[in-house]
């Protein structure tokens, strides 16, 4: 895995953890890899990992049973979910509205935008 | 694991290498050394490991003195050295001579991790061997060994870049709890993700030792604006910067909700640009483990 | 010496074997052929004992050779046995398992060209290289007590170190004799009846001598591994 460079390492390994639940790859209750497993995989400190993992428990989106390794929880899509839409009003947002100020754009404006886009997903799904 | 404590170290009366050192070592880290050359990183993995005796203060390795070289020591230690001299023997032959000095070694583990750096054939001897595939052979040799300390000076120096991503894989795999790891490097960028605590020597002392998780707690890496440049280093904030196309990558005290990523290439050099700032930040809140504190204090007293 | 085990210095054993079998069978073989040419020529005697004595020179004085080398010094000292071990291996190397092999490679070069001398000529001799049955122990105890030295030299310099030790040993030698007749000639005021005989009535004096003098060796030899930084 290439770590892009503008996040924190635990941070890329918690949305990889997430992205793999998302796309069903590991499923929900199943055991996930453990700490060491994916710090080989990722070639990254196994503590690093470990950090993300306590992140991601933090959320409920994981938990540790003793002696037998980490699970996705049983509502880890809907808490992953949770997480991103937090971090997206707390986050993205402001940027985003920081930057329509500078450009001097308007809530309004952003709608046809997004009508524009929701078209063109729709198009291609009908395609 | 690992005590060093007021260490001095000269090769020549007139020039002191180290200066009143102090260290301390845990297991169950990958430490990176970092340091400029000539520094001495060399020479302090080298009276860890005993082969350099300190002209004063004391040095302590699992309790015990290094420069004893008490074989019950020297089992548990395992040095990579930069450079290497093999005897003109086969790697099997190698591993069947040296493995039994060490009682943890483990004949899978050595051949798993030949496999993962495709050195497949056993019977090629390390003489005819490159630098490069010789460093693999040893590599995998100490990963093996099970040693409790393992150093390792420039490790990944001649590995190919394939190589360098299994150096990765296998040094994650083989960190255990009671293990250590010291890896002396130039080549931060090929390792920084497997190390998770960073040691900095510059001008005779242990400028810097924290674990990362520490080290992003108080530090924040960041690409700044020329408008928060400003305001930041207005601020006192700024330790170091650099100029970058994006603006200004610099290093920072902690910035709440700030999660960029940690570059060990800026943290050494904000280390030993912003050297007084950078002691502050990691002594005044370590109250738990006290050692920045005390030695601020003694230099205090002093 | 504490900190002794059988089970390392086994170990040693192995490790030494295995890198080196191959260079010390090629020298035996050299001894061999030499001494089956020599033995021939029945004046050659003194000049194989040289050969053989020049060949346990250079082995004890590269005894440890690899610490003037800082990569192999390190390989060494960081191996998981104790200095008394070590030591103890390189004796043993040094003083006794060389030189056995030597001999018995220029015995066994002897034997062969007597019996190559009974095929062609018809008539056999039983011979053993001089030195070694008819001089006694006054040859072993020499011979341990230069090995002890050389190998004390191969600790002690490190690089170079049987030219070192030999242009030492020399001005030592020199300035002992010259104090020795100095002592003789002008304190006691001896004749030159200083003879061998003289030094054979006192054997057992010598040999005990010898002896303290190599363990003394050793005992330096071990002090100065202790000391040795890479």
């Amino acid at each position: 895995m290439d770590f892009s460079e503008s996040k924190a390492i635990y941070q890329q390994i918690a949305d990889y953890v997430c992205e793999q639940v998302l796309m069903g790859r590991w499923k929900e209750n199943d055991r996930i890899l453990s700490v060491r497993e994916l710090g080989v995989q990722l070639e990254v400190n196994p503590n690093t990992v470990l950090r993300a993992y306590d992140f991601l428990q933090r959320f409920g989106i994981i938990s540790n049973r003793r002696g037998i390794g980490y699970f996705a929880s049983e509502d880890a899509i809907a808490k992953i979910k949770e997480m991103r839409r937090e971090r997206f009003v707390n986050r993205e947002l402001p940027r985003i509205f920081q930057e329509m100020e500078l450009l001097g754009m308007e809530i309004n404006d952003l709608k046809e935008y997004y009508e524009g886009f929701l078209k063109a997903k729709k198009d291609e799904k009908d395609n | 694991m690992i005590e060093i404590k007021n260490m001095d170290f000269r090769y020549v009366p007139q020039r002191k290498i180290f200066d009143d050192l102090n260290l301390s070592l845990e297991a169950g880290h990958i430490y990176g050394l970092l340091g400029k050359n000539g520094v001495g990183k060399t020479t302090l993995l080298k009276i860890i490991s005993g082969l350099r005796f300190c002209t004063r203060g004391t040095v302590s390795v699992f309790g015990m003195k290094p420069e004893k070289r008490n074989p019950e020591m020297l089992a548990d230690i395992y040095f990579v050295t930069e450079e290497m001299d093999v005897p003109s023997v086969s790697v099997r032959d190698y591993a069947n001579i040296y493995a039994p000095f060490y009682p943890n070694f483990s004949a899978a583990a050595f051949e798993d991790y030949l496999h993962q750096f495709e050195i497949i054939d056993m019977e090629q001897k390390l003489t005819k061997m490159s630098h490069g595939q010789k460093k693999k052979v040893l590599v995998s040799f100490a990963l093996a060994t099970n040693t409790k300390l393992l150093i390792m000076d420039e490790p990944t120096n001649g590995m190919d870049i394939p190589s360098k991503s299994t150096f990765r894989k296998v040094v994650a795999s083989a960190i255990t709890d009671d293990k250590a790891f010291v890896i002396s490097t130039h080549q931060v960028r090929d390792l920084q993700n497997v190390i998770d605590a960073v040691l900095v020597l510059d001008r005779g002392e242990i400028l810097l030792n924290a674990d990362i998780n520490t080290i992003c707690d108080r530090l924040t890496f960041k690409v700044l604006s020329a408008d928060e440049y400003k305001d930041l280093s207005q601020q006192g904030k700024v330790l170091y910067s650099e100029d970058n196309i994006a603006g200004k990558v610099a290093v920072c005290t902690h910035i709440d909700d700030a999660d960029d990523k940690f570059d060990m290439e800026l943290l050494f050099c904000a280390a030993i640009s912003a050297r007084e700032t950078m002691r502050e930040i990691f002594a005044e809140k370590e109250n738990g483990k006290s050692r920045f504190a005390d030695e601020m204090e003694t230099k205090l007293n002093n | 010496m504490k900190n002794i085990s059988l089970y390392r210095i086994g170990l040693l054993f192995k490790r030494y074997f295995c890198e080196n079998w191959k260079k010390d069978v090629i020298v035996a073989s050299i001894i061999f052929a030499v001494e089956m040419l020599t033995s021939l020529n029945p004046g050659a005697s003194a000049i194989s004992w040289i050969v053989l004595f020049v060949f346990f020179i250079l082995y004890s004085g590269h005894i440890f050779g690899m610490l003037g080398k800082p990569q192999r010094a390190i390989n060494y000292l960081m191996l998981p046995a104790s200095n008394g071990e070590k030591l103890t291996v390189n004796i043993i190397l040094s003083h006794f398992y060389y030189p056995a092999l030597l001999i018995l490679a220029s015995c066994l070069g002897i034997w062969a060209s007597s019996f190559f001398c009974y095929r062609i000529y018809g008539e056999f001799e039983f011979k053993t290289i001089n030195f070694v049955f008819t001089r006694g122990w006054h040859v072993y105890l020499f011979l341990l007590l230069s090995n002890a030295i050389m190998m004390f030299g191969s600790v002690y310099f490190r690089k170079a170190a049987v030219i070192k030790t030999l242009l030492c040993e020399a001005a030592f030698c020199t300035l002992y004799v010259i104090v020795m007749m100095v002592i003789y000639f002008k304190i006691f005021n001896y004749d030159t009846g200083l003879t061998i005989d003289k030094i054979d009535a006192s054997n057992l004096i010598l040999y005990i001598f010898m002896l303290c003098v190599t363990a003394f060796f050793w005992i330096l030899s071990y002090f100065r591994l202790k000391e040795t930084e890479a």
